[in-house]
Formats: structure tokens, C-alpha cells, sequence
């Protein structure tokens, strides 16, 4: 008998055995639909130690290209989507690499990538989350790798809660890697003393925009 | 098992006494876990909510497990419909060879691995080394504890027992060109420095699994730090392992279990990642591996299952709050159980994993005070379990668990005799206690286990049911003059 | 139960007999103060919970037959301690499912209370103090805080004492390390978690040390004793109580 048909075996045998008590389950009950509050979002990213830029659909490529300077960055990350491309036609020029290909990519994106920026698909209020889903124009590597993040996200894709981020994919087949992100990397493995950029990103940099 | 003994109740009363007597470390816990408990509490404002939840959690585990054999096929199909492949393992052996095998047959030799306690449980590490693969703990934690040749002492917090200064020690020593340094950033940043390498060069990358989703296929990963998104994404081949009673039904069963999670486990709101993986990079897709393989692994827990008490222990999702809150935990530390898992959960899996033969002393580490089945997030009753596991340690009845009745030893079950015999005829009982009070300056004091650190104890002069027995006398005397 | 509860059981307790007997006759004050008749029956012994909590599953279940046929009037069962009182409450109907006695160990479970629980929330009582200002620090049992779920009831009462000053020590929610056969079988570990408890409890600078569970209390004490030859005293809540408002205060 292969290992499954035994384990399986030995669990349904186990289970007539002494079946389950069924009384327990009445205690569910979905969680409730929460009203999106986009401030709770704000101090709540703010609280997981990101910084959150309230924008518009037209004005978040002046406002991070402003910041940008600032910060005198010139290596950016981008991946195929709207926001993207937005950003590399931008009038202020900037250096853009565009991710396409993992093989030749992998090593500058370990060595020289300094801001990735991509869109999130949604938010989550309550918790201060963005929604990022992989896909041929968002390569999963790319919110996790370079040692920025910048994220932009639609006002009215906020939700108010996980459950109903999750219900948006209810019926349907899920991308590759759906990925909630709640602040930058961070450890406390040392001490429980907190320090930032693990692993992943040291920075989570959020523009909330308005629809314009 | 990677430095855990298979045999942990041998010298589990030497190393209880190395850990209280290590100041150091009885401090680092102390300070640990009061941190934890206060997060935690913090996340908790509201006890009714929290019951709620706590109750709502059960039950969605609860749920899952009484489908599981179902789901775990529904598991499979989804997964593999979504191109994962899906493995079974009867016991720690068979899950090597499979993990091992497919590892070998990637031509790769670098392998690197996200925190999985279902990993340590089978001892992978020792089986890649064996195999000739070079395999490298990501996790902060996992990787400070893995250079210094230790084993995680949390299971949330591997290396929960080691003050920044002996990490700084050891990462002057340990990791070319890098100076002592106690500031915790620049020695999150070495380790960043090493890892990141380590990713990027990695042909495997292993990691646990939080919840598996039956409906869509689904690997769900919990962290903070981003070495599981690495470990799961960067290298070409993705291997997960997770324990069969991970499984759970629903896409939308997963928001009130990692809510649970997160704030049980560290007092956080929300942990950065949540990572959920439904399969390996398409076609047109840039990154993220070629191949994702989940092994199922039994070992024990299909034996546990079918038993309606101990099945409880399968609800656990590993976040580490029973052992934050036992008292005994918070003074031994993890390294004193010997044990993957440590703590209240440890005292319960690791005796049906072991056998009580091989672990059942370590129900005996514990004053039953409930603290921990008061923090579990999904209602397991630890402190019943525990006494369930004393009562197979000690009784003949069958029991599904291994090595039962071999705690059992002569003279126990001879002053329980005894003590039964006195208690169960009253007055033998009363005359007992009666020469108790009389002889109270002569009685030797209680065994010296007792007194060694207390004042010897001593009866009173006159026991209650004496008390109450001249007293009905005088009233009956009093009533009868009084007629 | 009848509505207006006239008389009531008194489950002693083995410690108590034995060591505590003044808290046990001062529980007993206490309730026939409230002009109730208390039954002792002679007959009983222990509770079973020692060999109950080793594993002895059938040993605990004889005393526990003994307990459930001693206790048969359907009048509630008074026990002043709240381990005690967590096994015939909480215990008994799991230790006895599919024994013929299951019913009757259900029906029991229903008519117990722990003593300051039924002073408080069923007799509703108000003291009245009559001694001097003092500070008292209260540590409450695991069993009580977590199985009965009684602390406030005891911390109620003994609030309602105005010249008492009520402190806990810090940790409160810790256990001491009793544990019944735990302070015997692991007594270093035991030993540690006593010690943490007594700086607690000595950190308060409260004057005397109060229980309402015996175990805890002759663990603490004993411990404290075993530091420091005049450590403050200790004493079971009910006998503290009984002390402050029966005028011989002190
Ligand atoms: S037993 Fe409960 S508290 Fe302990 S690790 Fe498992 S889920 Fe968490």
C-alpha cells in the first residue's frame, strides 16, 4: 500500500472510531464586513513603520519624483504595469531598469537594484496592508528584493478587512503568489530588539491616491 | 533528530538543574517572555472578543480536522492542478528520502530553508548533510542557533536564549571579516549581508507551511522578516513541508486563524508577509520556482488522530503562546525538554510522537495551573492532555500511545493504594488524621523535596472533622439538659 | 435546588482538616452567620484530585463514588478551596463519564461553589469592618482564577473591608508552584517558582499574606518561613474575613 492509501486509510478508520462532535462548529460565524477607514490604514502602515504619502491618480509620479531627488536615487526596478510605465515616462527621467528576465537579471537585481516600485491590487484598512499579486507584469521578486519598496495603491481599492481582500477571489483561481504586505522586513529575533530590512525591503514607501 | 534526543526523559532532571541553575539564561527567558505575554495582552483589550475568537478558532480547526482524510485529498487535487507536486510521508525517514531525492534529481547542491518546525521535527538538515547538500537556515533566529550548533530553544523565537552579546561573540568569530559589534541593526545587517548570498546562490529553497488551503491549492506562510518569500521565490526548486493536520477547508477560513496567530504568537496586529503560494511560475511569468513540491507528512499524527481526546493536540497552529505563558517554560527554557517542540505543546505532542516510555516524564513538568490552555488561541485543553498523558504513562488500559504504562513504578502505585484505602474508609481515615494531631511534634515533616525550601509543615493540634464532631456532641448535651 | 437555601454541605477539604482546621470552622461561621445549617458529613475525606492529577484515574474515581453518594441531598456543596472545588465541579462529570454514577456526577457538578464565589454572588453578603487599617496582600490559586473563574468574588469581599488596604503581588496571574504532587515531583522547579512568588508578595510590604486555596497558602508561606523566621502571616481568606467583622479584631 503506497503511504497515502495508508495514511488516509489509518485517518478514515480513526475517524468512525470516534467521529466528530459536530456541535462544536456552531460557534462560526464570518467575520464581519469592516467599512474601509483609509486613516486606520494610514497609522496603521505608519505604525509597521512605513512611510505613506496621500496622493492622486495624476499627481503620485510628480510627488515620488520630488521624493526621488531627495533621496538621490538612481537605480529603479520596475515591472510591467501601469504604474511602471507611468513612472519611467515621467518629464523628471528616471534611470529605470525594466525586470523581464530572471536569468540575467538575478545577480544586478541582488547587487545593484536600489527602489523597486510596483501597484498594489488592493488594501487592507484595519491592518494597513497592501494587496501585491504576481503576474507576468509583477514579478514577485520585485517587492522583496531591492532595498526600497515603493508602493502605489487606489483609495477605492482599500477594503476594510482581510476577509473580504480574500472574498475577492472567491470563485476564482488565485495568482501564483498573492502577497499581503504589512510594513518593511523586520526581526526581532535578536534580543527582541526590532530592527528593519531582514531580509526584504528596510523601507515601505506608500502613495494612497485619490481618483482623479 | 537534529540534536534532539529520541530519548528525552533520560537526564531530563540533569538538564532542569544546568538550567536553573544558569542565571543568564533564566534571565534572558524571564525578560523573553514577559515581553510576549505583554504584547500579547496588549492585542487582547477585549476578554469577550477574545473568547469569540478563540472560540470561532476551534471550531474552524475543528472543522478541518473532522474532514481531514477529505481534504487532504482535495488538498492534492488542488495542488495539482495547480502544478504542485504532492508527496506523502508515513514518518521522518520516508520524508528525508523523498526531500533528499527530489533535491538530488535538481542536479543542485545549495539549499537554503525558511523557519519549519515540521522540519526540524524530522530532522532534515542532518539528512541533506548526510546526502552531501549544504543546507542553510535563513531565518535570523534559525540561523544564529544553526552556526553555533544549537537547536532552537521556541518555536517561534529559535534563539530566544541568547543575549546580543553572544551573538556579537559569535559573529566576530564565525563570519569572515566582521568586527564585534552589540548594536542589533548591524548585526541583523551581517546576517542580511551573508544571506542575501545565500539566496541568490540557492538551487533549493525549503520552507514550513502555516495553512494549507483544501479549496484553492493554497500554501499559506506567516513571517515577518522575508527569508520565506526568499526561500520560497528566489531558488528554482520550492519544497514545503508541513504536518497532515495543517490543512484547513476554506480560502475565508484563514482570516481568523492568522488573526489568532500573529497576535498570539508575538502580540503583533499583523505580521509584514503573508505569503500565499497557489503554485510555480507560469510561462510568461518572470520569477518565483520552476518547481513548488509539498511533502505530507504523517509521523505519528494519523495514530494521534484517532483517538477523540488527543486529536485535540492536532487543532494547534504553532504560535508558541503556551509555552509564553507556563511558568515552567519561563524558567527552564526550551533546551531543558530536549525536545523539537518544547514548552506545553511539546509536553503533549513530543510523549505520542516518542512514546511515553521515551518522553512521558515530561508530563510531570507541570503544576497544572492552566495558564496555557487559557492563552491557546484555538481552545486546546493542554493542562486535560497533559493529565490524560500521565494517566497512559501510569495505567494499563490500552491506549493508542506508545509506551504506555511504563511511567508507572512500584511505589507510586503503592502509596496511591494506600492512600485510597485510608481515604475510601472514613474512619480509618479519621483515625489517621487523628494520629496525625496527635503525634504532630513527633511526625517526620514532609519529604525533604518539600522542606528543602520550605518550613517543615505541621498538623494542627485538632483536625476539622474533630472539631465539628466535639462540637455536635456539646450541642446534643446542651439540648438534652435543656429538655 | 429549592429557591430560598436553607441548608447547605461543607466539603472540608483534606488540608484543611488536617492543617487548616481554623479556616474551615471560620467558613462555617460565615455561612451559619447567614443563618444557614451546615452539614458536615463525618463520612467525607479528599476530593480525589491528588491521585486524579498523577494519572490514577480509577483511584480518584472510587473517592469520587464515595464523595457523590456522601453528598446526595440536593443542596449545594461549600468548599472553601478552589482546586477543590474545580474537581467536583469540573473534573467529576469527565472522571466519571460512562461509570453508572455519570448522572449523579453531572447533578453534583451543578450544586457546588466555591466559598467566597457563594458568599458573594448567591448570599449577596456585606461585611462590615471592625478592625484596624492594615495591608493585605491576596494571591488567588490558578484554579480559582482560571478553573472556577471566582477571583473577583474573593477580591469583592475583601474590598468590602474598609480599613483593609487589598494589594496582589506582581505576577499575579502566575502560579506559585504548588501543584499539589508537582512540589514534590519537580521540587527545584517548584522551588524556583516560589521564590519569585515570595519577593512578589514580600515587594508589596503588605503585613499579612491571604489565599482562599490552602496549597498555595503552605506553599508560599512555608516558603517564606524557610527565608526569613518572622515573614509575615498567612491566613485563609474566610478566617480573615470572619476576623475583621466579628469584633474580635485585632
Ligand atoms: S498548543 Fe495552542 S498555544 Fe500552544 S502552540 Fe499550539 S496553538 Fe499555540
Amino acid at each position: 500500500m503506497s503511504s497515502k492509501n495508508a495514511i488516509l486509510s489509518r485517518l478514515r478508520h480513526g475517524r468512525a472510531a470516534s467521529p466528530a462532535n459536530t456541535a462544536a462548529f456552531a460557534a462560526e460565524r464570518a467575520s464581519d464586513a469592516v467599512t474601509p477607514d483609509l486613516d486606520i490604514m494610514v497609522s496603521a502602515l505608519e505604525a509597521a513603520h512605513a512611510r505613506v504619502f496621500r496622493s492622486t491618480t495624476s499627481q503620485w509620479a510628480d510627488d515620488l519624483a520630488k521624493l526621488a531627488r531627495e533621496r538621490g536615487w538612481a537605480n529603479w526596478w520596475i515591472g510591467g504595469d501601469d504604474v511602471g510605465r507611468t513612472w519611467q515616462a515621467h518629464d523628471s527621467e528616471p534611470a529605470t531598469t525594466v525586470f523581464s528576465n530572471w536569468d540575467s537579471q538575478k545577480a544586478p537585481l541582488f547587487d545593484a537594484a536600489e527602489v523597486a516600485l510596483c501597484r498594489a491590487r488592493a488594501g487592507i484598512a484595519e491592518t494597513g496592508t497592501l494587496v501585491v499579486e504576481s503576474s507576468p507584469q509583477v514579478p514577485r521578486t520585485l517587492s522583496l528584493v531591492p532595498p526600497v519598496h515603493v508602493v502605489v495603491i487606489d483609495e477605492d481599492s482599500v477594503v476594510g478587512s482581510l476577509h473580504q481582500a480574500l472574498a475577492r477571489y472567491e470563485n476564482k483561481s488565485l495568482p501564483t503568489n498573492l502577497i499581503f504586505i504589512s510594513g518593511p522586513s523586520k526581526t526581532a529575533d535578536i534580543q527582541q530588539t526590532l530592527a528593519y530590512g531582514a531580509h526584504g525591503p528596510r523601507e515601505l514607501i506608500v502613495y494612497l491616491c485619490r481618483r482623479e | 533528530m537534529s540534536g534532539f534526543s529520541p530519548n528525552p526523559d533520560q537526564n531530563f532532571g540533569v538538564r532542569i538543574q544546568e538550567a536553573l541553575g544558569n542565571e543568564e539564561l533564566r534571565e534572558s527567558f524571564h525578560g523573553a517572555m514577559t515581553f510576549l505575554r505583554e504584547k500579547r495582552r496588549q492585542q487582547f483589550p477585549d476578554p469577550d472578543a477574545l473568547d469569540a475568537l478563540r472560540t470561532r478558532g476551534a471550531a474552524i480547526r475543528e472543522r478541518a480536522l473532522a474532514q481531514l482524510p477529505d481534504l487532504l485529498e482535495q488538498l492534492e487535487g488542488q495542488c495539482q492542478h495547480n502544478g504542485i507536486r504532492v508527496h506523502w510521508a508515513e514518518d521522518a525517514a520516508e520524508a528525508n528520502e523523498i526531500i533528499t531525492g527530489i533535491a538530488r534529481k535538481t542536479g543542485g547542491k545549495r539549499v537554503v530553508k525558511g523557519k519549519s518546525m515540521a522540519t526540524e521535527e524530522i530532522g532534515l538538515n542532518t539528512a541533506f548533510e548526510n546526502a552531501g547538500f549544504s543546507c542553510l537556515e535563513s531565518d535570523m533566529g534559525e540561523y544564529i542557533v544553526q552556526q553555533a550548533h544549537e537547536t532552537p530553544s521556541h518555536i517561534i523565537m529559535p534563539a530566544i536564549h541568547r543575549n546580543k552579546a553572544s551573538i556579537a561573540r559569535q559573529f566576530a568569530e564565525q563570519i569572515p571579516d566582521t568586527p564585534y559589534t552589540e548594536d542589533v541593526d548591524e548585526l541583523i545587517g551581517i546576517g542580511r549581508r551573508v544571506l542575501r548570498r545565500a539566496f541568490a546562490d540557492a538551487d533549493i529553497g525549503i520552507s514550513g507551511v502555516n495553512f494549507a488551503i483544501a479549496e484553492t491549492g493554497t500554501l499559506c506562510l506567516v513571517e515577518n522578516e522575508g527569508n520565506g518569500r526568499m526561500s520560497t521565490t528566489v531558488p528554482d526548486t520550492h519544497i514545503a513541508v508541513m504536518g497532515i493536520e495543517k490543512v484547513i477547508e476554506k480560502l475565508s477560513d484563514l482570516p481568523d486563524l492568522y488573526r489568532l496567530l500573529t497576535r498570539s504568537a508575538t502580540g503583533q496586529p499583523i505580521t509584514t508577509y503573508l505569503n500565499l503560494i497557489s503554485g510555480p511560475r507560469k510561462p510568461d511569468e518572470i520569477d518565483g520556482p520552476r518547481q513548488v513540491h509539498l511533502v505530507l507528512l504523517d509521523n505519528g499524527r494519523s495514530r494521534i488522530y484517532a483517538d477523540r481526546q488527543l486529536r485535540e493536540t492536532l487543532r494547534c497552529i504553532r504560535c508558541g503562546a503556551c509555552m509564553n505563558h507556563c511558568p515552567v517554560y519561563e524558567r527552564l527554557g526550551g533546551h531543558a525538554y530536549g525536545t523539537v517542540y518544547p514548552g506545553p505543546i511539546g509536553q503533549v505532542v513530543m510523549p505520542q510522537l516518542l512514546g511515553l516510555d521515551k518522553a512521558g516524564k515530561l508530563t510531570q513538568a507541570c503544576s497544572l495551573n492552566g495558564a496555557c490552555g487559557e492563552a491557546c488561541p484555538v481552545k486546546i485543553p493542554l493542562p486535560d492532555l497533559i493529565r490524560r498523558l500521565r494517566h497512559d504513562g501510569v495505567s494499563r488500559t490500552d491506549s493508542p500511545v506508545r509506551g504506555q504504562g511504563k511511567q508507572r513504578k512500584w511505589i507510586e502505585a503503592t502509596i496511591w493504594a494506600t492512600w485510597l484505602s485510608i481515604h475510601t474508609h472514613p474512619r480509618l481515615y479519621r483515625l489517621s488524621t487523628l494520629m496525625a494531631t496527635r503525634l504532630r511534634r513527633l511526625m517526620p515533616p514532609l519529604p525533604r523535596a518539600w522542606t528543602r525550601h520550605r518550613s517543615p509543615l505541621r498538623p494542627a493540634a485538632r483536625t476539622l472533622h474533630e472539631t465539628l464532631q466535639q462540637r455536635e456532641r456539646a450541642r446534643q448535651k446542651e439540648s438534652a439538659r435543656e429538655q | 435546588m429549592s429557591p430560598t437555601i436553607d441548608r447547605v454541605y461543607f466539603f472540608g477539604t483534606c488540608l484543611i482538616d488536617v492543617f487548616y482546621p481554623g479556616a474551615g470552622m471560620a467558613a462555617i461561621t460565615l455561612l451559619e452567620r447567614e443563618g444557614l445549617e451546615v452539614l458536615f458529613p463525618q463520612a467525607q475525606t479528599c476530593c480525589g484530585q491528588p491521585p486524579y492529577n498523577s494519572g490514577y484515574d480509577d483511584e480518584a474515581r472510587t473517592i469520587a463514588r464515595q464523595v457523590i453518594e456522601t453528598f446526595d441531598l440536593p443542596i449545594p456543596i461549600i468548599v472553601p478551596s478552589g482546586s477543590c472545588a474545580g474537581m467536583l465541579r469540573k473534573h467529576y462529570p469527565a472522571l466519571m463519564a460512562g461509570d453508572p454514577l455519570e448522572e449523579k456526577a453531572n447533578q453534583l457538578a451543578t450544586r457546588v461553589y466555591e466559598l467566597h464565589e457563594f458568599l458573594h454572588r448567591v448570599l449577596n453578603i456585606t461585611l462590615e469592618d471592625q478592625g484596624k487599617p492594615t495591608r493585605v496582600v491576596m494571591h488567588t490559586s490558578c484554579s480559582a482564577r482560571r478553573e472556577m473563574e471566582v477571583m473577583d468574588d474573593g477580591l469583592s469581599l475583601l474590598r468590602q473591608l474598609g480599613n483593609v488596604e487589598v494589594c496582589e503581588p506582581e505576577n499575579a496571574e502566575t502560579c506559585c508552584g504548588f501543584g499539589g504532587t508537582f512540589a514534590v515531583k519537580m521540587s527545584d522547579v517548584s522551588a524556583a517558582m516560589v521564590a519569585d512568588k515570595c519577593a512578589a508578595v514580600n515587594a508589596t510590604g503588605a503585613s499579612t499574606l491571604l489565599s482562599s486555596d490552602c496549597g498555595c497558602l503552605m506553599n508560599i508561606h512555608g516558603a517564606l518561613e524557610h527565608r526569613n523566621s518572622d515573614a509575615m502571616p498567612a491566613e485563609h481568606l474566610a478566617e480573615f474575613l470572619l476576623r475583621r467583622t466579628s469584633g474580635d479584631a485585632s
